[in-house]
């Protein structure tokens, strides 16, 4: 049945549209039980497929049909459909149905679809559809009209439940020309680079979020559209005249966004001066005044959470309100450093949920963020849209490999090297029946992430010894407000070991570096997406009290990952009365491809075994 | 360029004015006020003026000054509304904390947005807001707010102190109406009376004021922030809603109210009342609710509904019954109306459902209430139904509407009636497993556990065993507390029962389980329930300590291993028993296998702040000795 139907698809677009006609169900459309390719999904997509057209305006055309197979995918039956509620932008030729089980065909009434005002930007319909079991086949169709060229839609052919056959079929209008880019084997291997037309993938497995991902969206088989170039029609004039504005090269880019001095206004101090405290800044080195330029705007401008390089005419605004999105603060520090005489140039981003920037054909919407690369000693990129972060330590949401820098007749891609965090703990455990004390140091992200639980907790976790005979007993935390400096944490322990037994076991690793496996999965069809280097180390002395001798320390023990993926190394020896641990992590990669993926783990679950073992200290005989 | 140094010059002129006058300088704030204060109401001035039996305006003035990131959330200015309530005006300022004025909030700025609770088909609750927060604090938001209401029916309570860590320096609450219309109070921890006195246009005046509120903090499992707080809850005698007129100064009489918006709302089908009787055919009663229940969860689905009276009042069963669809009160309503087409009565009951129930009073009749459930009295006890959820076992009632007061609404009535309790011995968690370790620390393991009563909903286990196997797979990694294992096999059951229970098989490798020193090998018994505990160190507990729900969790494992293993050192048998709870586990080896069984539980109660060590050392015990290692020693 699903062969014959991948045969019907191919021909070409006219063909498809009368796969799914509206109220005209196949058989296999009723008699579908389950999924074969993904027996546990609940509901499917039997067909989705849109069209988009111009008429003057551009529109999208969306037939979707669902079946609902199991109790628990009922809920499927709620589909919304979220839209751009403004100027001339409309909804229009709305229609639902569902066919029962049973095989009767109800349409939704008006009442059954609701148009909802979301807030200033969004409205939202909502399908509700009546007498849902499973069996239930449900469908609708929307045409959504707009006006903005600039964007068309990005096709998703996976959903989070399997879709049977999806298709797109663009016609947009001659004088504007799209680049494509399609995401996902199965669209490269099917179709070669092209610039519009149709396309179609059938039995797509559902794709869902996933812990380690940062946009599941970014893995999914996708066709994106990238506005390249169009006429231009003045009509103002009484003759009409035509030219083509590019936007994907970095020189234009660098051409709109840096020479025609886009930016430019918001180096203008008239509204920076009237800040408070702005005069106050300079410090005995350049990069003491970027250190205090950076506090001053983390303090006195708040981040809305938004990310944008696009900002107002200038920084008026952002300064009275005292709050702006992640490309007005990093203007607004822009702005003051300049004020200090100190250089910096623009760098566009993409924050890691927002996907990768693809270097060889860059696109102006693939960027969403940007930062600013301050020239001092080689150039330092910062971004001052997190808190509890220092200066020089960009925020796991920046460390996605490349920017776009804008330097003066040289806009180039740059490479973000993330920066590594080191966590460092130091014990001694001089006697095994008194008190335990530690030592705890901790930079860049772990910095911040220890700066931020404290802030909002007055508590800190990760300080559980791996043995119950330790009891915390009391804390001593340093948190300079210099970010620049560790955060330093001493914390002393009560020990409680029963000194006169014959044999006593010590761990050898007092604190653990995972608590549990967090790598669940045995493969991955996805990589891991780690959200920033780490290295951990841990050295203890632990003194051999007095009667005793060592009965057993844990082997030494080196993996090495490929690729300089990461490493862990454990060393334990003894010399005279003390044995010294010392267990190393490291791992620079932000991302484990699934080749790599059970080495990796093999590595961590290496790691947490070590973690268990035990030095054995045997009484001496008399 | 004159032009715009002339701008300059008035922009310059007018801040220097502004600068006159200074409003709410943070100087004035008294000491003890800041004290463990995010933020400090510095006034706070409402007021509620009833202008008929359908109509309300409140108005609020309000200055916080908040010190920190914190009290950030004050800074939002905000006023929900919806079709019957409408909000006439927001208009804020904020000042910095010598009280020059620097921000004014413009119209545009006030956002204005859907607040929807989830998919739904009426819905029309919106909120308008404005983030006024700054970056340097202190500073002080102040804002003046204007709604109208088209209703009665509830009436804003005065909340002095909206959240913990607040304080406030003067907050007061003015009640005005006529006489006839004058609603009913009840003060709750409130320190002093309110003031009473007539307005010029004849109305009834009551005020309530209070001063210098040091902020307040809550403790784990320790009294509720609304249970300590002053607060005044105001509830209308006669009252209109949408042209239902009704009467709240009694239970009787507002359940009298309800049953008249259910009333002429069964609207069954003779044919579907036909065939109801024809399923339950010979059935006994108890079986005609099962039956009936069965049937709403598998033809329904749960969608929101809250539009005006369509927040109180439930769609026909009728309808429910074409469209498969409807919101607490509809599919309750639903049912009620099914299970008299087979002779069943039953009653709609109003409850305050979730984690944090609010208390009902048997003196003060007033609608708090956010769920509807059924009630059916049956000849040995009554069964309760949840319609909301396609899965839930028949009469099992689970976290969401246990062991509280809720309103039952009888043809004689309304009463207040206690939801079931779930206790230790219903809250049971047992599990049986055979570990098998090689020489080389490998292991493999099968374990069963059974999950009864609350710890049937454990990590949301209710729904995913209705599930796939992807979700299950996935509340196994969530919830099951080993270092490291590969899950090789696992099978879910589901028994429905009053006290419903799961039972949950697996079947997994542990690599690398016990950790080999030389002759030596070294492992935690305790596989997977290691407990911790849930109470901070602190020196300086004030209130009682409440855990609402008892537990008990029973493990008994078995190691098996090589025989030239003999086990060197084994942790004591431990047996904790105090009036908290009681913790038992103790090791054997027989047979060349060794024996783990560890038995806790935890009882419901509230413990006098004095205890808190005591409580505190107990858990820590439990803590301490599910840590505990065995060294195994090789005995060749």
């Amino acid at each position: 049945m699903r062969i014959l139907f991948f045969l019907l698809l191919l021909p070409a677009i006219t063909q498809a549209q009368q796969i799914i006609k509206w109220g005209k169900y196949q058989d296999f459309e009723i008699e579908l039980k389950e999924v074969s390719y993904e027996p546990e999904a609940s509901a499917v997509i039997l067909a989705q497929v849109g069209r988009i057209y111009f008429d003057r305006h551009f529109n999208i055309n969306v037939h979707t049909r669902i079946k609902i197979l199991k109790e628990d995918g009922k809920d499927y039956a709620n589909q919304s459909v979220r839209f751009y509620n403004q100027d001339l932008d409309k909804m229009y030729d709305v229609r639902a149905q569902l066919r029962t089980p049973e095989g009767e065909k109800i349409s939704l009434d008006k009442s059954q679809m609701i148009i909802a005002k979301v807030d200033k930007f969004y409205s939202e319909i909502r399908f509700v559809f009546p007498k849902v079991v499973p069996g239930t086949i449900i469908e609708y169709e929307y045409t959504y009209q707009y006006d903005d060229f600039y964007y068309v839609p990005t096709w998703y052919f996976q959903k989070q439940i399997p879709v049977l056959f999806s298709m797109l079929d663009a016609r947009l209008p001659a004088g504007i020309v799209y680049r494509v880019s399609m995401q996902g084997d199965r669209l490269r291997k099917k179709y070669a680079e092209r610039d519009l037309g149709t396309w179609s993938l059938v039995d797509l497995p559902s794709i869902k979020d996933d812990q380690y991902i940062y946009n599941i969206d970014k893995y999914a088989e996708s066709v994106s559209f990238y506005l390249d170039s169009y006429e231009y029609i003045n009509i103002q004039h009484t003759y009409s005249s035509t030219r083509s504005v590019e936007f994907n090269t970095k020189s234009d880019i660098y051409r709109k966004y840096y020479l025609h001095d886009y930016y430019r206004a918001w180096l203008n101090d008239r509204y920076i001066n009237r800040m408070d405290g702005i005069d106050e800044l300079a410090g005995k080195t350049d990069q003491e005044t970027v250190q205090n330029i950076y506090q001053f705007v983390q303090k006195n401008i708040a981040w809305t959470g938004e990310h944008s390089f696009i900002v107002k005419d200038n920084n008026m605004e952002v300064i009275e309100d005292r709050k702006g999105d992640s490309g007005e603060i990093n203007l607004i520090m822009r702005a003051i450093l300049h004020k200090y005489n100190i250089p910096s140039d623009i760098v566009l981003v993409s924050t890691r949920s927002n996907g990768f920037p693809e270097e060889s054909t860059p696109a102006l919407n693939q960027f969403n963020h940007l930062i600013l690369n301050v020239k001092i000693s080689d150039g330092l990129l910062i971004d001052a849209t997190e808190p509890f972060y220092d200066f020089a330590t960009l925020p796991p949401k920046d460390q996605n490999y490349k920017g776009l820098i804008f330097e003066k007749d040289n806009p180039r891609w740059i490479s973000i090297s993330p920066n590594l965090s080191k966590l460092t703990v130091n014990y001694q455990l001089d006697h095994l029946n008194e008190l335990l004390d530690m030592r705890f140091t901790a930079t860049a992200h772990d910095a911040a992430m220890l700066r931020k639980e404290w802030f909002n907790k007055n508590s800190l976790e990760l300080l559980k010894p791996n043995s119950p005979d330790f009891e915390l007993d009391s804390l001593r935390t340093e948190f300079s407000n210099n970010y620049r400096m560790p955060v330093k944490i001493g914390a002393r322990f009560k020990c409680d070991f029963n000194d006169d037994a014959e044999t006593l076991y010590i761990p050898a690793q007092l604190f653990s570096f995972y608590d549990e496996m967090p790598f669940r999965e045995e493969k991955r069809l996805y990589p891991v997406e780690l959200n920033y280097p780490v290295y951990r180390q841990m050295i203890g002395l632990i003194k051999i009290p007095e009667g005793y001798v060592a009965d057993y320390i844990p082997r030494k023990e080196t993996i090495e990952l490929p690729n300089g993926l990461g490493h862990y190394r454990f060393d334990a020896a003894s010399s005279g009365n003390v044995i010294q641990v010392n267990a190393t992590m490291e791992i620079p990669a932000l991302i484990i491809l699934p080749e790599y993926y059970t080495e990796f783990r093999n590595m961590i679950q290496q790691v947490i075994a070590k973690q268990s073992e035990m030095i054995v200290l045997r009484r001496q005989a008399e | 360029m004159r032009l715009l140094v002339l701008i300059l010059l008035i922009t310059t002129s007018i801040t220097s004015l502004a600068g006159g006058d200074k409003r709410f300088p943070v100087s004035e704030i008294p000491d003890d006020l800041i004290k463990n204060a995010h933020a400090v109401i510095r006034y706070s001035d409402e007021e509620y003026e009833i202008l008929d039996v359908d109509k309300a305006v409140y108005r609020v003035k309000q200055a916080v000054t908040i010190f920190s990131e914190k009290g950030k959330s004050l800074a939002l200015v905000y006023e929900m509304y919806d079709e019957l309530s409408k909000v006439n005006s927001i208009e804020a300022w904020v000042y910095d904390k010598d009280g020059n004025e620097i921000v004014k909030l413009r119209k545009g700025d006030i956002n204005d947005q859907s607040y929807v609770s989830g998919f739904s088909l009426y819905e029309d609750n919106r909120v308008k807001w404005a983030d006024m927060s700054q970056k340097q604090f202190p500073y002080t938001v102040y804002s003046e707010i204007e709604v109208t209401y088209d209703f009665l029916f509830s009436i804003r309570p005065f909340i002095p102190v909206p959240d913990e860590n607040i304080s406030v320096m003067e907050a007061s609450y003015t009640l005005i109406s006529d006489d006839e219309l004058y609603p009913r109070f009840k003060a709750v921890n409130f320190p002093n009376d309110p003031v009473e006195s007539v307005n010029s246009d004849g109305k009834k005046v009551t005020k309530w004021k209070i001063t210098d509120l040091t902020a307040v903090e809550t403790e784990p499992y320790g009294r509720s922030f609304t249970d300590k707080t002053p607060q005044v809850l105001i509830s209308p005698s006669k009252f209109s809603f949408e042209g239902y007129e009704g009467d709240m100064s009694t239970w009787d009489s507002f359940g009298e109210w309800i049953l008249s918006l259910n009333k002429d709302r069964n609207t069954l089908s003779e044919a579907t009342k036909m065939k109801l009787q024809e399923m339950t055919k010979g059935m006994s009663d108890l079986e005609k609710v099962m039956a009936i229940y069965d049937y709403m969860q598998n033809k329904t689905r749960y969608v929101s509904i809250q539009l005006g009276i369509g927040g109180y009042q439930p769609f026909e069963s009728g309808l429910v019954d074409d469209v498969g669809y409807g919101d607490c009160k509809a599919l309750s309503f639903y049912t009620k109306s099914m299970l008299e087409a087979v002779g069943i009565p039953s009653n709609y009951v109003l409850v305050y459902a979730g984690d944090k129930p609010l208390p009902l009073y048997k003196d003060f009749p007033a609608a708090r209430f956010n769920h509807a459930i059924l009630a059916v009295p049956m000849a040995a006890d009554t069964v309760w139904l949840e319609c909301t959820s396609q899965t839930k076992p028949n009469g099992f009632l689970g976290s969401f509407t246990d062991n509280r007061d809720v309103l039952m609404i009888t043809e004689n009535g309304a009463r207040i009636v206690r939801t079931p309790e779930y206790g230790p011995s219903d809250n049971v968690q047992s599990r049986y497993a055979t570990i098998r370790i090689r020489d080389d620390g490998n292991a493999e393991a099968s374990v069963q556990t059974r999950f009864k009563g609350i710890q049937y909903e454990y990590g949301g286990l209710s729904q995913v065993i209705h599930l796939g196997e992807e979700d299950q797979k996935k509340w196994i990694y969530n919830t099951s507390r080993i270092p490291h294992y590969e899950l090789r096999s696992f099978q879910m059951t589901n028994h429905e029962d009053l006290v419903p229970y799961a039972d949950v098989e697996m079947t997994m490798d542990l690599p690398k389980f016990s950790s080999i020193g030389g002759k030596r090998m070294f492992f935690e018994p305790n596989l997977m329930n290691q407990w911790d505990n849930p109470l901070p160190k602190t020196a300086d507990r004030t209130e009682p300590v409440k855990f609402r729900r008892g537990l008990e969790e029973s493990d008994s494992l078995v190691f098996e291993f090589p025989s030239h293993l003999r086990p060197e050192y084994l942790p004591d048998p431990v047996i904790i028993e105090s009036e908290f709870g009681k913790y038992e586990t103790h090791y054997e080896f027989i047979q060349g296998r060794l024996i783990y069984v560890r038995n806790f539980i935890l009882y419901s109660g509230e413990y006098s702040a004095n205890k808190y060590q005591d409580i505190f050392q107990f858990f820590n015990e439990v803590v301490r000795n599910d840590k505990k290692k065995v060294v195994l020693l090789n005995g060749t």
